[in-house]
């Protein structure tokens, strides 16, 4: 619909509102609606709302069906499991190197430091408790970073269909509800999005600076210099990197990108001694190992379980990034593997399909080569969807597969 | 953006601030490397140091008497002397997970010292040469090769005074290669595994 036609199609049943007033205000905002239906935004915001509902519909459903009384009794929260419990004990008392005795090393330093400043920051800020400010931070997080993919889809050429249809993907992709939850997911979606996005608009302080914020709020956000190496060869060739007087400033954001990261481990140096600190408490109380990642990847299809099911859903994610080279998205291809390597090399298939979901560009491709294939589309989000829905039955009901 | 209007934008800076750029950049990626090579050669494994101090609170709280006879096993007194860097044990004995696992004992620094030691290291046809080495404070002691049909060992080691100090002592086993059985393809295990210690007997050593 054309923004002319829209006008129209608004202001015409302002003449049977009685009162002039009334009409008036009409008359004001018609415009205003008729921009906004017309833009992608409401597109979005009305994806991020149907997606969401339909998440809390399930928990509510399923928290209905085993006994309100029993799951709100024991002090669950339908957005708030596993891992948000560590956030919140940080945003609370801050970092402590003291584990349980049982699980040596189970401390919250095993946890990323952004996410929880932003949730204390929001709390002081509002007067609010620290669930609701983590929550708040998460679906802002995830509006934004919904907008920045699309734009992001535009800028590589997508239709408006097929940049809507990314957003869809990410917003009714399997296990999509910790974008709501109090996790990094969405926090760490926009930052990469938001550095990619600004590398490719050629505003590269402003990259380098969302990249530094986003090595801080997960390791393997470091591996956006990947991405930026690509990107640098494949737009201004090798020469580049061999008279860096030329063009320093597109070396910013790949400088910028580790601040975050060793912002962390000077903290931790300071507190423990140890600035691998994050990487210890892992390790100790996680029992997080490092293997070669075709080795892991063989031995959790083995395994059989959970971590066949994990690993399956990871090489289903790289199988679609496949598509990122038959269209020439070689820079997020680069991302895509550099980062899905780094999670097959840990000998714990725990929580693979969750990391694979930030994976952005996944999305965006599988929607360009969707785009005019809508039967086939429309299969591919359904299956998503319903997915999520079995994965959002078992987060509600704390089952393990959902870590 | 298209590229050639990029770079003639970037190109189109004064030549004096591209070179202040460029320096602050290079100042910054060498406050990294110096940072990196400042962290790992200062840091210390704090989950690691916690379990030490905690095992050598739990040994020397009270001093053990010789003969001394480690019990190691699932719900073996000894237990708490454990340091850093083994598996949850077992009923009849405990494997090491990493490179090192260390136990503590408190013991009269009076004289040389026998450690008894019997323990099996894992081998399979795709891990077929483990290296095992027992140290006391840092001080190796002794080195065993195994490979399949030889990856059982049960020595008597003398633990010179020299070593033993104030009478703490942190037995340390190095295993080079811990490893599970699901990757070696030598059963479902997924544990890394490198030695399963199944007896450790400390005792005076003859004096002739």
């Amino acid at each position: 619909m054309t923004a002319d036609r829209a006008d129209r199609t608004l202001a015409t049943p302002a003449v049977r509102i009685p009162g002039a007033g009334a009409s008036a205000i009409v008359r004001a905002i018609g415009p205003g609606l008729a921009r906004l239906a017309d833009s992608p935004l409401a597109a979005i915001l009305a994806l991020y709302a149907v997606s969401r509902l339909a998440l809390l519909a399930i928990g509510g459903l399923t928290v209905v069906a085993i006994d309100p009384a029993v799951y709100i009794g024991a002090g669950r929260s339908l957005l708030c499991r596993w891992d948000c419990g560590w956030y919140l004990e940080i945003v609370r008392h801050g970092y402590s190197m003291i584990g349980p005795v049982e699980q040596p090393g189970q401390t919250t330093l095993a946890f990323f430091p952004v996410y929880p400043l932003l949730i204390g920051a929001v709390s002081a800020l509002l007067g609010i408790e620290v669930l609701p400010a983590a929550l708040l931070v998460s679906n802002l997080c995830f509006v934004a970073a919904l907008v920045y993919v699309y734009r992001y889809a535009q800028l590589l050429g997508c239709s408006r269909p097929a940049g809507l249809f990314a957003v869809a993907l990410i917003c009714f992709v399997p296990q999509g509800f910790v974008f709501s939850a109090a996790y990094t997911e969405s926090l760490f979606l926009l930052l990469l999005a938001g550095a990619m996005y600004h590398v490719r608009r050629g505003q590269f302080l402003i990259a380098g600076l969302l990249a530094a914020v986003l090595s801080g709020v997960r390791a393997n956000g470091v591996f956006f210099v990947f991405f930026m190496l690509l990107w640098i060869v494949r737009h201004f060739g090798v020469a580049a990197f061999l008279t860096p007087w030329r063009r320093p400033q597109l070396f910013v954001p790949i400088v910028l990108a580790p601040l975050g990261l060793f912002c962390f481990w000077a903290y931790c140096f300071a507190l423990t001694g140890d600035a691998f600190a994050q990487a210890s408490s892992v390790a100790h109380g996680w029992g997080w190992q490092s293997d070669l990642p075709w080795i892991n990847v063989w031995n959790h299809l083995r395994t059989g379980g959970l971590a066949t099911f994990w690993v399956l859903c990871s090489l289903g994610a790289f199988a679609a990034s496949l598509l990122l080279l038959r269209l020439r998205m070689y820079e997020e291809f680069g991302l895509c593997l550099a980062i899905l390597l780094l999670l097959w090399s840990g000998q714990i298939p725990n929580s693979l399909l969750r990391y694979c979901i930030v994976l952005f560009p996944i999305a965006i491709g599988l929607a360009r080569h969707l785009d005019g294939r809508p039967l086939t589309g429309a299969v591919l989000l359904a299956c998503f969807a319903l997915l999520n829905g079995f994965l959002m039955t078992a987060w509600t009901l704390g089952n393990s597969i959902t870590i | 953006m298209d590229t050639r209007q990029l770079d003639h934008d970037l190109s189109a800076v004064p030549a004096y601030r591209r070179w202040l750029l460029l320096a602050l950049l290079v100042a910054i990626g060498c406050g990294y490397l110096a940072a990196f090579a400042f962290f790992v050669e200062r840091s210390e494994d704090f989950v690691e140091r916690q379990i030490d101090e905690r095992a050598a609170r739990q040994a020397c709280a009270q001093p053990a008497s010789l003969p001394l006879q480690l019990a190691l096993r699932e719900g073996g007194a000894d237990l708490a002397k454990l340091g850093s860097g083994w598996h949850a044990p077992e009923a009849g004995g405990i494997w090491t997970r990493d490179e090192d696992a260390s136990l503590i004992v408190c013991v009269p620094a009076d004289g040389d010292l026998m450690v008894e030691v019997a323990l099996h290291s894992f081998v399979a046809r795709r891990h077929p040469q483990v290296s095992v080495e027992l140290l006391a404070n840092g001080t190796p002691l002794a080195r065993w090769e195994t490979r399949p049909g030889h990856h059982h060992v049960e020595e008597q080691i003398r633990l010179p005074r020299a070593v033993l100090g104030d009478g703490r002592v942190k037995l340390t086993f190095r295993v080079d290669a811990p490893a599970s059985p699901l990757s070696k393809r030598a059963g479902p295990d997924m544990r890394r595994l490198g030695v399963f210690v199944s007896r450790l007997t400390i005792a005076r050593a003859d004096v002739s």
